[in-house]
């Protein structure tokens, strides 16, 4: 199972590369960086910076793909406590999107590229 | 779908629904969003142009604009991000936690022609008799810390820069290095919030030029005039958020808003102010000609010398014995000629920088010269000024 998630997403990820790219050629060259190939370390400075800024993003990525978010869903929806916590949650969730578009105040929708 | 996550649903659907709404309920939006729509309709915007006005309506006059802005400077801090992107500039939360924006590389080539258009400038000036002297004024970027995943050349354009003023032989008073020769801790010099440097910074740069042009051309200068002691120091806690706390968020930096001081001389003045473009004059004392005070309890950095004019001229109505300037300047010298001005008969300031808020045209600084015969000619430009670099303009006139 987790064989044919990881190939799966292995050729998403490839097939992303290629939707973004310039050209084939610059394509290629990113295949190449992904893969050490390029000349490139495992890690630099540009890296460092980049993961060290967004690193509770990440983890707060990966905590939310797991189905935790969605047993504890299903443990706490009989507890009323829990469901009126989840208006002002969502209602602040809101209130960040809507702070974060303000502030970029830039849309960025790239299927509008098409 | 069981009946609390309906509930649940519509409360939330409700709140952020009233949430909205409170925010674009104002006329000075409701009016230009409609406005674009039927300019639409009758050709005169396009669809683009028409999306453009709505953005920046929803974006600039939504109620809670600074509120939204805040919050999200909060949400910035707290997850760690030190880069914001806007559309005509990146901001940068340094090490020590000041906003500053990293600087590309220039090449030799754009350096260098640069320096050529202020040589000319040099030669006017001494055809016509005046001294001349380059003050390169450091841009923040150079004191600071960028994380490692952003390039920041600011160092490497200015060692590059004096190299070519050296080269070609031209008279130039570098402050970082004066403020490395006289062991001067370079951390407080500048706002968190903001580009500029302090006005207390501006005014002992003002004691190291009066110094300088006394080494070079025996400049004589009054030095009570440069003492600390001699002036009012009225200091505004968090009082000043500068042009990148504005775009960034009050909170971005924790340190929050700048500390901001008004300086004015204990000494008498006697001064008079002129924008000869707009055909004002103004008479009185320091605090009322080259400060711009219309209320005492929101004063801001454009207070001293009232922000950037192409031609402004100082005259120091108790120095008529002394010298004539002609500073060349961009808007690090706000703070600085208020206190110059101190220091000579008259000063004259011109900004030659082609920017949507000077709507003068160019002056032709080789006639200006000519005309005006200065003793001294002064550039003072914070960071390095390329070739294409409008505050160059020298010998345009449009």
């Amino acid at each position: 199972m987790i064989f044919k998630w990881m190939y799966t997403m292995l050729f998403v990820i490839l097939g992303w590369v290629i939707f973004r790219s310039d050209s084939l050629n610059s394509a290629f060259l990113y295949f190449k960086s992904m893969f050490g190939l390029n000349n490139n370390t495992f890690s630099d400075g540009l890296f460092t910076g980049w993961f060290e800024q967004n690193i509770i993003l990440v983890i707060t990525g990966i905590i939310l793909s797991t189905p935790l978010f969605k047993i504890l869903s299903e443990k706490t929806k009989n507890i009323s406590a829990i469901q009126i916590i989840r208006i002002p949650v969502l209602v602040l969730l809101f209130v960040l999107s809507t702070a974060s578009l303000v502030s970029s105040s830039y849309n960025p929708f790239i299927y509008f590229n098409f | 779908m069981k009946k609390t996550q309906i509930i649940t649903g519509c409360i939330v659907f409700i709140l952020c629904f009233a949430f909205m709404l409170s925010g674009v309920s104002s006329l000075s939006i409701i009016r230009p969003i409609f406005g674009s729509f039927k300019r639409t309709l009758t050709g005169e915007y396009s669809i683009e142009e028409a999306k453009q006005v709505i953005s920046d309506t929803l974006t600039g006059d939504l109620l809670y604009h600074d509120l939204l802005l805040n919050i999200d400077s909060i949400k910035n801090y707290i997850t760690g991000t030190k880069i914001i992107t806007k559309d005509d500039c990146t901001i940068v939360r340094s090490e020590s936690g000041k906003l500053i924006e990293p600087i590309n590389k220039l090449s030799e080539n754009e350096i260098k022609k640069g320096v050529e258009k202020i040589k000319q400038l040099q030669i006017c000036s001494e055809e016509n008799g005046a001294e001349f002297l380059y003050c390169v004024a450091p841009n923040k970027s150079e004191y600071e810390i960028a994380p490692s995943n952003i390039n920041n050349f600011s160092k490497e354009n200015t060692e590059m820069f004096i190299k070519f003023l050296s080269d070609a032989n031209i008279s130039y008073v570098s402050f970082s290095e004066y403020f490395k020769k006289n062991k001067i801790k370079t951390d407080d010099l500048y706002y968190y919030t903001d580009h500029h440097w302090k006005a207390e910074t501006g005014f002992k740069i003002t004691g190291v030029i009066c110094e300088e042009l006394h080494r070079l051309y025996g400049f004589e200068y009054n030095t009570e005039y440069i003492k600390e002691e001699n002036y009012n120091f009225k200091i505004y806690p968090n009082h000043l958020l500068g042009s990148y706390g504005r775009k960034t968020g009050k909170y971005f930096t924790l340190h929050g808003k700048d500390d901001f001081a008004l300086i004015t001389p204990k000494f008498k003045t006697n001064m008079t102010e002129e924008e000869p473009l707009e055909n004002i004059v103004r008479t009185g004392a320091f605090e009322e000609t080259v400060l711009f005070i219309d209320d005492i309890e929101n004063v801001s950095y454009g207070t001293y010398s009232g922000g950037n004019f192409r031609l402004q001229i100082t005259k120091n109505n108790l120095n008529t014995d002394g010298k004539k300037i002609l500073i060349i300047r961009d808007s690090f010298a706000d703070v600085v000629t208020p206190f110059l001005s101190l220091q000579t008969k008259e000063l004259h300031i011109c900004d030659e920088r082609k920017e949507e808020w000077i709507d003068d045209p160019n002056i032709n600084l080789m006639e200006y010269i000519k005309n005006n015969k200065p003793d001294f000619v002064l550039i003072l430009f914070n960071g390095v000024p390329s070739e294409n670099d409008s505050r160059l303009n020298f010998f345009e006139s449009n």
